[in-house]
């Protein structure tokens, strides 16, 4: 990750941290505050609900003392105590609940033979259970009817002789609750039925564990699918004398005010955090360009560095510490530069002396028996013209030798100097090598101690572009000295190999093997191991594979042998085109 | 002293006299019929209404005497053949239809056939009529008596004391009834409810249950009958199970409902037809049993439910009654919610006769029940009657009477033996 982006997510996150932690509290603390409203405003709907049902129950029970004080019950009551006949008082329910404004009454003899009913008429002479408790305000009863039930509050007084009973009450339903004056917001529904008809859906499930806890259940409850249209609903069952539960009363508090605040909070916090997003992301950018581009381009400026690419330099756009440290970053590459082009300076002329060193040294040796030689000429003329004649024809072969060593000498450094550019052309490498060992062959049968070369042609190793002389030239230095690296005789290996884009030639001895410093100065010119020879070979043959577009490496541990390995490329145009990226990159 | 005495108590004796004698042409007046003069009658249906109004225009062929026995009417005699099977009626002379026509043997069969004498097919022979019939008939003469055989040309000419009036809302007196004109001039039969002259008060209104008793306490001047009407719940198709119909006749508490509901005008109905009329009723006497009704319910199984349905308001109390003690043996009765659906309905069956076996044979009509009793016995009746009592597809719960209200200046007023009206006998007071 880069630091541009580490910016841009920590400056992000911290607005949407802390949006979310002030939103989140508002949130919490804005439901608190509604819910304890919601749970005060239910508790006093609830309680003026009871109240509402104590009051209704109070009024019957007045309305029943009035009915039983009536001269028309108190006839009743005389007839019935009399023994009379009660069976034309079947009307008579009905014309006191008419007149008392009662849904029911119930007018029962002592013994519990009903004499009138008014809400079924048809219940008149029947044995029913008469009421025990006569005292009181009335209670909410479920009235048995010809085709089901209803609830109401009833309340039961007997006459003064005791004679009869009269059970009276009201109708206690949907309409008794509706009459209720409800502060916005609430809702009450009364449900009287098993399966919870009179309340919507949503509600149903909240009455029925009502139903079977026989307790008070309290839940939030979804009305439906608008966001908002929730309320947190109180079920309380309402239960008879003998707490059986005869209904549900459903008092519900609508959350709409509260979810449509929430909303707005959530709303305006995603805004905050979006556009805090974009806050951050614009002082990231800001950031960016202040501070992680300048170090961004100082990192790449070092990568050019390492790759080789001296010149990179890091351009400086402030005075404070990152412009300080892109000044310094360019002074340290200026100064590396300039160290390492004076390096380059001394080691070219480190190598210059030692050139020069080397080619005094290699001159030098001829020249001494020359200056010799030329010495015998001078004192031999003293001497009779027979012994002069001998000591000049050997005199004058010397000095021959000598010179022919010379001309070897300069002819190898001239070569050197000017390594011509290779003629390529597809030439097998297999048959490069075989050439090798027929030329090599016959010298190798006359030394002693014997060396064996062994030829190991690579299967699959096909045409690629060569000089076939200068690559003979080096492959034939190689095991030259491969062969002078075993005095004690041993095998030498030429061997060939197919490897993907390039092919390997491998010389391998089991000589004496190199040291580190050997290995490490073998292809300096002029550096040799050996008592004779100009200490150019290796440093040619570098510079035929160099040519090539090749390279060379040297394996070797002492008394184990050597190993040169050759890497050419099979197509000089792809290492043609890889040499001049590099060079315009440099 | 003595003398003065006595000439004061001869005068005041003359004086008494005087004033007695003066006083007998009124009172004579008032028991001694009028003629001339219309009425109001209020009946409490379309069904009595019809009744009242066919047996003042028509007569039957016979009529039952005080036993239930069939006396001659429009028939002189009678004569059964073929074990019953084939009956023969010789038809009284001289009869006149309202028309002016003379009755004869073509127009009785014609007006037998279109009554559809179950069973039977009545043809005119001579001056007598025959009637065949596929089973025995022996008690068909007292069939014949029953109102919906009354002999009429086009169901509104007949041969009785009245005759439908002009306008065809009424009656009035016909002169050349064979029986003898009636004394009220006309009389207008209305249904109670019906908003046209209600402003009328009526001379004789039918009334029943409470309001007939209301009546009688309140001293009000009544005309009843014997228990006349069964009220039962009647089953016409096997489709409700025979034990749920045994069933909920177990739960009937009929006390209650004869001594509340029905403000015990009437009786307890425990057989189809009343003591009175049977003479073995008491037989089948027994009270609710809910153990029993709980028994046979649970061979039922499963939900157990009745349609029960009146179309009568005033017996909406009583069936109310029934599904209540229904319930507690743990049978639902309800209203149908579809026609369609097996049933019972809760009616009243008239006794249109005070002969068992056609009182009897009404019933099991009603029902729908075939009479498939070949003899008038006792014994072969009260098999019948028991057969059907078990199978509980007709549940007797009371008898009720019919009865009149009477205005003051109506005099004359029978009912007979099944509760029907007798017009021809009315006669009003003039009124002033």
């Amino acid at each position: 990750m880069t630091l541009r982006q580490r910016l841009l997510l920590s400056l992000a996150g911290l607005v949407v941290l802390v949006v979310a932690a002030v939103s989140l509290i508002v949130w919490q603390r804005t439901r608190t505050i509604y819910e304890r409203a919601d749970e005060q405003r239910s508790a006093a709907l609830i309680a003026q609900v009871r109240s509402e049902f104590h009051r209704e129950g109070e009024r019957i029970a007045e309305t029943l003392e009035r009915v039983v004080a009536s001269e028309r019950v108190q006839h009743i009551a005389a007839e019935a105590g009399g023994g009379g006949d009660i069976s034309q008082f079947l009307q008579e329910a009905e014309n006191l609940a008419a007149e008392f404004n009662l849904d029911y009454v119930d007018i029962y003899t002592s013994d519990g033979t009903v004499i009138s009913s008014a809400e079924v008429p048809a219940k008149a002479g029947m044995k029913v259970d008469v009421p025990r408790n006569k005292q009181g305000s009335a209670a909410l009863q479920r009235v048995e009817l010809v085709d089901g039930s209803q609830l109401g509050m009833v309340a039961s007084r007997a006459s003064i002789d005791g004679a009869i009973t009269i059970s009276g009450g009201r109708r206690l339903d949907e309409k008794t609750i509706t009459t209720l004056p409800l502060p916005q917001g609430m809702s009450v529904w009364f449900v009287t039925d098993a399966d919870a008809t009179q309340v919507p859906d949503a509600l149903r499930p909240l009455v029925k564990r009502a139903q079977s806890k026989q307790a008070d259940v309290r839940d939030v409850v979804r009305m439906s699918n608008a966001y908002d249209d929730e309320v947190i609903a109180d079920a309380i069952p309402l239960k008879d004398a003998a707490g059986s539960p005869l209904a549900v009363l459903v008092v519900g508090a609508s959350r709409r005010p509260l979810l449509q605040l929430q909303r707005t909070i959530s709303i305006t916090a995603l805004s905050v955090a979006a556009f805090g997003i974009l806050l951050a992301i614009g002082a990231s950018l800001w950031v960016a360009a202040k501070l992680s581009r300048p170090v961004e381009e100082l990192a790449e400026a070092s990568r050019e560095i390492a790759a080789g690419n001296w010149k990179a330099r890091v351009e400086v756009h402030s005075q404070d510490e990152l412009g300080a440290l892109g000044e310094s970053f360019n002074a340290m590459s200026a100064q590396l530069t300039e160290q390492r082009d004076k390096l380059l300076q001394a080691e070219r002329v480190a190598a210059w002396r030692e050139l020069a060193r080397r080619l005094a040294h290699e001159l030098k040796n001829p020249l001494f028996p020359l200056q010799i030689t030329v010495e015998n000429l001078v004192r031999a003329r003293k001497l009779p013209s027979q012994e002069f004649d001998e000591v000049f024809d050997e005199s004058t072969s010397t000095l021959m030798a000598e010179i022919a060593n010379l001309k070897t000498i300069i002819q190898r450094f001239s070569d050197f100097s000017k390594m011509p550019k290779p003629q390529l052309q597809p030439t097998s490498l297999n048959e490069l090598a075989n050439r090798i060992g027929q030329t090599l062959q016959a010298q190798l049968a006359t030394m002693e101690p014997k060396r064996k070369l062994t030829l190991r042609p690579g299967a699959g190793v096909g045409l690629i572009p060569l000089d076939p002389d200068l690559m003979y030239r080096a492959l034939t230095n190689l095991v030259l000295n491969a062969i002078d690296a075993m005095p004690e005789g041993g095998e030498v290996t030429l061997a060939t190999r197919d490897a993907g884009e390039h092919v390997l030639v491998e010389v391998s001895d089991t000589g004496t093997g190199l040291t580190d410093e050997e290995r490490e100065r073998l292809f300096t010119p002029y550096y040799t191991t050996k008592q004779h020879g100009t200490g150019l070979g290796l440093a040619i043959v570098q510079s035929v594979i160099s040519d090539h577009h090749g390279t060379i490496e040297v394996r070797s541990a002492l008394k184990k042998g050597t190993t040169f390995v050759i890497r050419l490329p099979k197509s000089q145009a792809m290492e043609t085109a890889a040499t001049m990226s590099a060079e315009v990159r440099g | 002293m003595m003398h003065t005495w006595l000439r004061s108590a001869a005068l005041g004796s003359v004086a008494l006299s005087i004033s007695l004698i003066a006083l007998m042409p009124s009172a004579q007046a008032r028991t001694r019929p009028r003629y001339g003069g219309g009425m109001v009658v209020e009946a409490s249906s379309d069904r009595t209404r019809n009744e009242i109004i066919l047996s003042a225009i028509a007569d039957t062929l016979t009529s039952l005497d005080a036993r239930g026995s069939a006396v001659p009417r429009l028939t002189m005699r009678w004569e059964a053949q073929n074990g019953d099977r084939r009956w023969q009626f010789w038809l009284r002379t001289g009869v006149n239809f309202h028309d002016g026509s003379l009755l004869d043997a073509s127009m009785v069969a014609a007006s037998l056939d279109a009554a559809k004498i179950e069973g039977c097919d009545a043809k005119p022979l001579n001056a007598t009529i025959v009637v065949e019939c596929e089973g025995p008939r022996p008690a068909l003469p007292e069939e014949l008596a029953q109102p919906q055989y009354a002999i009429t040309k086009s169901g509104t000419i007949g041969t009785g004391p009245f005759k439908v009036n002009q306008s065809g809302d009424g009656i009035e007196s016909f002169d050349g009834c064979w029986r003898g004109r009636p004394y009220l001039d006309s009389a207008r039969i209305r249904v109670r409810g019906a908003t046209r002259d209600a402003r009328v008060p009526a001379d004789m209104t039918e009334v029943s249950g409470d309001a007939l008793r209301r009546a009688q306490r309140d001293r009000m001047r009544t005309l009843t009958t014997r228990n006349s009407e069964l009220i039962a719940i009647v089953f016409t198709t096997e489709n409700v199970d025979v034990h749920l119909r045994q069933a909920l006749a177990a739960t009937v508490d009929r006390t209650a409902i004869m001594n509340f509901l029905l403000q015990k005008q009437g009786e307890a109905a425990y057989g189809l037809l009343p003591q009175w009329l049977s003479g073995y009723a008491n037989l089948f006497q027994s009270s609710a049993n809910m153990q029993r009704a709980r028994e046979l319910r649970s061979q039922y199984g499963a939900y157990a439910g009745v349609k029960l349905v009146t179309d009568d308001q005033s017996l909406q109390i009583v069936a109310e009654r029934v599904a209540l003690d229904a319930k507690q043996a743990g049978i639902s009765v309800q209203p149908p919610t579809d026609s369609r659906e097996p049933m019972g309905r809760l009616i009243r069956i008239p006794l249109s006769s005070t002969n068992a076996w056609v009182a009897l044979s009404a019933v099991l009509k009603a029902a729908e029940v075939p009479m498939n009793v070949a003899s008038s016995d006792a014994d072969a009746l009260y098999r019948r009657e028991s057969e059907v009592l078990s199978s509980a597809r007709i549940i007797p719960l009371a008898y009720v009477p019919s009865g009149y209200v009477l205005a003051d200046g109506v005099h004359g007023a029978n009912l007979d033996g099944t509760g029907d009206v007798q017009l021809e006998s009315v006669w009003m007071e003039a009124r002033p």
